[in-house]
């Protein structure tokens, strides 16, 4: 056999091809049917939707009508591929964002049938707004929307004519030709004056709508007599809303940036769950929002949504309720939206400096550290290339780290371009002068680093005045042609903190700091401080390799401070003797107040991420417990799963084990877990539902969940013992622990007594 | 890349996706098994081609469509092991390496010095030697030049033999 890796790899391939499964066309057929596209005639949903609360035929008459691929509304594409284009309200160009309602089919699990009402967005002037939306409405939705997935649809009839809108003292009054009336049963003539309504009454000034048919006022519609008020309000028409409605933006309508999302929704328990997804389809934010009213009345929700792109580009919004059996999407709405990179005039960047910082005595540093620049986004390789040579002013970084340059003074940039994923950067000749092989290495690095810095850019090209260069200085410093990232790492400390760069925004509570680290058993340590040096967060986070090779590491920080301030970003590593911090890199970064933050909607008062929200509903009576230790079981779990710290905190025993190894309290090491993504509260409360077993070690009696937890080890456990554990474990945890002899996972103990010792994970 | 698909334009854009999928269910669903296992395989693949129906429009023609198809495939993988690290961690003591698709049923050594290397270099080497891309296609793959595609794939390949040497492969 090879002995060459590679080849193994190969022959050993967990799935050849030969043993891919036959395409099943059942989801092929899925995929293409959501709301399958419809040339002429019925929409899918007509059909679909045929046993819901709308009447849909009466004597073969047709009573939806679509206005699909008629010429008559040709010119509509223009306007909705303008819309991007134009920001909101009245642009210069006296342009203005409005809306018109139409139909789309929606599957509603546990909510009354569709179709259901959507705003589609449409550009009208901002001088005569409101005959020309209502024509549009009129219109119908233009050829892409009815044969798009999913279509729209329309409940006016064709050949409906508008003679005209007029608006007094919050009332429009809209005169229509009998068209208008025509055809259908009361369900499409409920809708169709829906739809007037609700385009209207979207404009702020309007509240109500008066109808008049060919000059005539009305108020009874159609051979069903459909009566509506007079005027007609949003409120008499809640029926053809879905239960998760997205008001603004419309569909194809621009985002903003940030996005301001909003909304009504009838929802159980008023939460409403959103996801911002971009133009590959993968999710850029998620997070949940309270409507004003829930479980049973329709409310109205807002969220700011801050995103990133590149580029301009179409994305979706999708809004759902999550069920309250399972946690899976039902009542989903999803809106086409125009993403646009931020507006504001400069953008936060990074350029790679030289920094202190200790790795170990042989090799200390200086290394390379990211400090944060503000960069032109039009012309932002240029603005980061230029930032990058003007080096760091001095007294840059004040005390800690020392930051300098390898870059001599006087060298000026040429340009910078871009061919594919290659910046190529053109240096005038001083960048190669003087300096010995390390400051070469250092000044290469500096310039590879930044610009990779890019998301996409992975190498650089070098130029020196216009000459490809490959080899750099007296001594000879060769670089590869284009040049990345080096694999070796020895211009980079220990730990590297890769994001905020140093002199960053920290942005809103959690600070989302993100790393590389080459330290003992992968274990970065993170502290957070104030700029009066208090500690606002203590946690770690594990790297994705260690102990001699180079991970990421990534970790949510929560914080609050009162006021702006500079604050201090440490990361470390613990020494494996006596657990002081070696290794520290140091970031300021810039803290800012709470507020704005949405995503604390769904967290408890005290600020901190805690999973034991999302643990089981009741827990289980368990005869045979001590008073003493059945009541503290009780009370811990009561504490677990409203998230309540403070009580937590107050069943601590004396002696109390939440760690082998570590500092802080108990209450600070579970918060620390719980920002890094880890839920110790909610296996905390988890495991108080499991069976337990008792254990005596030392005259000692100890009430332990789970049964798993035992003396004689893992082999002497029942079946039952294991089952017990899941879906906490799953069977590759199971096979650990039975690889490792005895279940090491997290424990919960109290003594007979009632004192609660220990809540532990580990051997 | 995204020259348009002539001649099967002519078809409904339904049928012409119902071809593709036919065409390429079984790689994409081979591409996920490798690396997020059999469980969750099949979610996975309808999420890739979810995206790919939304996106039809700008589907590359082949013999680019399966490159592109794995691009997609790769940040659905990404986003699905995001969300399982979550759920992954026992610990940070017990958990120091993520667990990977592929060892559950025969840990060895190279499945060890593979877990040591990087995310990106592991990708490219499972896309040679699992895939059977070539540079090019993988290049479409990782969204790089084909330059660029082997430069990684060679210095993945000696970064595994360095591995696999430290850690007492080969034997």
């Amino acid at each position: 056999m090879s002995r060459d890796p590679f080849d193994q790899m190969k022959s050993r391939n967990p799935m050849p091809d030969d043993q891919a499964p036959a395409a099943p066309m059942s989801v092929a057929d899925r995929i293409v049917g959501r709301g399958a596209v419809v040339r002429a005639g019925w929409p899918g949903w007509v059909v679909a939707t045929a046993a819901a609360a709308f009447v849909l035929a009466v004597g073969g008459g047709m009573l939806w009508w679509l206005s699909g691929s008629g010429d008559e509304v040709a010119g509509d594409n223009s306007t909705t591929s303008t819309v991007a284009a134009t920001t909101t309200s009245a642009g210069p160009q006296g342009v203005l964002d409005a809306a018109a309602y139409f139909f789309v089919d929606q599957t509603s699990p546990g909510w009354e049938g569709g179709p259901y009402l959507i705003p589609v967005s449409r550009s009208v002037s901002a001088s005569d707004p409101y005959p020309e939306i209502v024509s549009m409405l009129v219109d119908g939705p233009n050829a892409e929307e009815a044969a798009q997935t999913p279509a729209f649809a329309t409940a006016i009839p064709v050949g409906t004519a508008l003679h005209g809108v007029t608006v007094t003292g919050g009332v429009a009054t809209v005169d229509l030709s009998a068209e208008f009336t025509s055809g259908g049963g009361s369900a499409s003539m409920i809708g169709r004056v829906a739809q007037i309504v609700y385009t209207l009454t979207r404009f702020e000034e309007i509240d109500g709508v008066r109808f008049l048919i060919d000059g005539t006022p009305t108020t009874v519609f159609g051979g069903e007599g459909v009566t509506v008020s007079d005027p007609s309000t949003r409120a008499d028409f809640s029926d053809v809303l879905p239960a998760v409605m997205i008001e603004s933006p419309a569909w194809n309508g621009a985002a903003g940036n940030p996005a301001v999302i909003t909304g009504t929704a009838n929802v159980f328990e008023a939460v409403v769950s959103l996801a911002l997804v971009d133009d590959d389809g993968l999710i850029r934010w998620e997070g949940t929002t309270m409507a004003t009213c829930g479980t049973g009345c329709r409310g109205d929700w807002t969220v700011t949504i801050p995103y990133t792109v590149d580029e301009a580009q179409w994305g979706s919004i999708i809004v759902w309720e999550a069920s309250a059996m399972d946690g899976s999407q039902t009542n989903v709405r999803e809106h086409r939206i125009w993403l646009t990179p931020s507006t504001t005039g400069e953008t936060e960047g990074a350029v790679y400096f030289l920094g202190g910082g200790d790795r170990d005595i042989a090799a200390s540093g200086p290394y390379l550290i990211p400090v944060a620049r503000l960069i032109d986004p039009s012309a932002p390789y240029v603005s980061t290339m230029q930032a990058l040579l003007d080096g760091p002013p001095a007294g840059e970084g004040g005390i800690t780290p020392e930051i300098s340059t390898a870059i001599p003074e006087g060298t000026t940039l040429n340009g910078v371009t871009l061919s594919g994923a290659i910046a190529v950067v053109d240096l005038s000749a001083e960048f190669t002068s003087g300096g010995g092989s390390f400051s070469m290495m250092g000044r290469v690095a500096q310039v590879i680093y930044t610009m990779t810095r890019f998301p996409e850019i992975d190498g650089v090209r070098f130029l020196i005045d216009g000459i490809p260069t490959t080899v750099f200085g007296g001594e000879g410093i060769t670089v590869e042609d284009p040049a990345t990232r080096p694999d070796d790492d020895t211009l980079l400390p220990a730990v590297m903190i890769e994001s905020p760069a140093f002199g960053a925004e920290g942005g809103d509570s959690p600070l989302v700091a993100t790393g590389t680290a080459n330290v003992f058993e992968a274990t970065v340590s993170i502290t957070l401080r104030a700029a009066d040096g208090g500690v606002l967060f203590e946690g770690f986070t594990t790297a994705t390799c260690g102990t001699g090779c180079r991970g990421d590491w990534e970790i949510a920080i929560p914080y609050e401070v009162d006021t702006a301030q500079w604050g201090r970003l440490e990361a470390f590593e613990s020494s494996a003797m006596d657990g002081s911090p070696i290794n520290v890199r140091t970031h300021q970064v810039w803290l800012m107040p709470g507020g704005g933050s949405t995503t604390t909607t769904t967290l408890p008062a005290n600020g901190a991420q805690c999973s034991g929200l999302v643990a089981g509903q009741t827990l289980v009576d368990q005869p045979g417990l001590p008073d003493a230790v059945a009541d503290k079981r009780n009370a811990i779990w009561d504490a677990a799963v409203e998230c309540d710290w403070d009580q937590l905190e107050r069943l601590l025993g004396g002696e109390f084990s939440y760690s082998f190894g570590g500092s802080g309290t108990a209450i600070d090491h579970w918060q620390g877990l719980e920002a890094g993504g880890d839920d110790p509260i909610y296996f905390l409360a988890e495991l108080l539902n499991r069976p337990f077993g008792v254990l005596t070690n030392t005259g000692v009696t100890y009430y332990v969940w789970p049964s798993a937890f035992n003396q004689s080890g893992w082999n002497d456990l029942s079946q039952a013992d294991i089952d017990a554990l899941r879906p906490l474990y799953d069977d590759a945890e199971l096979a650990m622990f039975e690889g490792n002899g005895a279940y090491i996972g997290y424990r919960v103990g109290i003594l007979e007594d009632g004192t609660w010792v220990y809540f532990v994970a580990g051997d | 890349m995204t020259a348009p698909r002539t001649g099967v334009r002519a078809l409904p854009p339904e049928e012409s996706f119902r071809r593709v999928f036919s065409r390429h269910y079984g790689a994409v669903y081979a591409y996920a098994a490798r690396r997020v296992g059999w469980d969750d395989a099949p979610d996975s693949t309808s999420e890739v081609f979810t995206v790919a129906w939304r996106k039809f429009r700008s589907l590359p023609a082949e013999p680019d469509t399966l490159p592109w198809l794995y691009g997609v495939a790769r940040r659905v993988v990404a986003n699905h092991l995001r969300s399982q690290r979550r759920r992954d961690r026992l610990d940070a003591k017990v958990a120091t390496t993520p667990r990977i698709g592929w060892s559950d049923a025969d840990p060895t050594d190279l499945d060890d010095a593979l877990a040591a290397l990087r995310e990106d270099d592991r990708e490219v080497l499972m896309l040679a030697a699992w895939e059977g891309l070539t540079p090019a296609e993988m290049g479409r793959a990782l969204g790089c030049s084909a330059n660029t595609a082997s430069v990684r794939l060679h210095r993945a390949r000696g970064r595994l033999s360095e591995v696999w040497g430290s850690t007492g492969g080969g034997r």
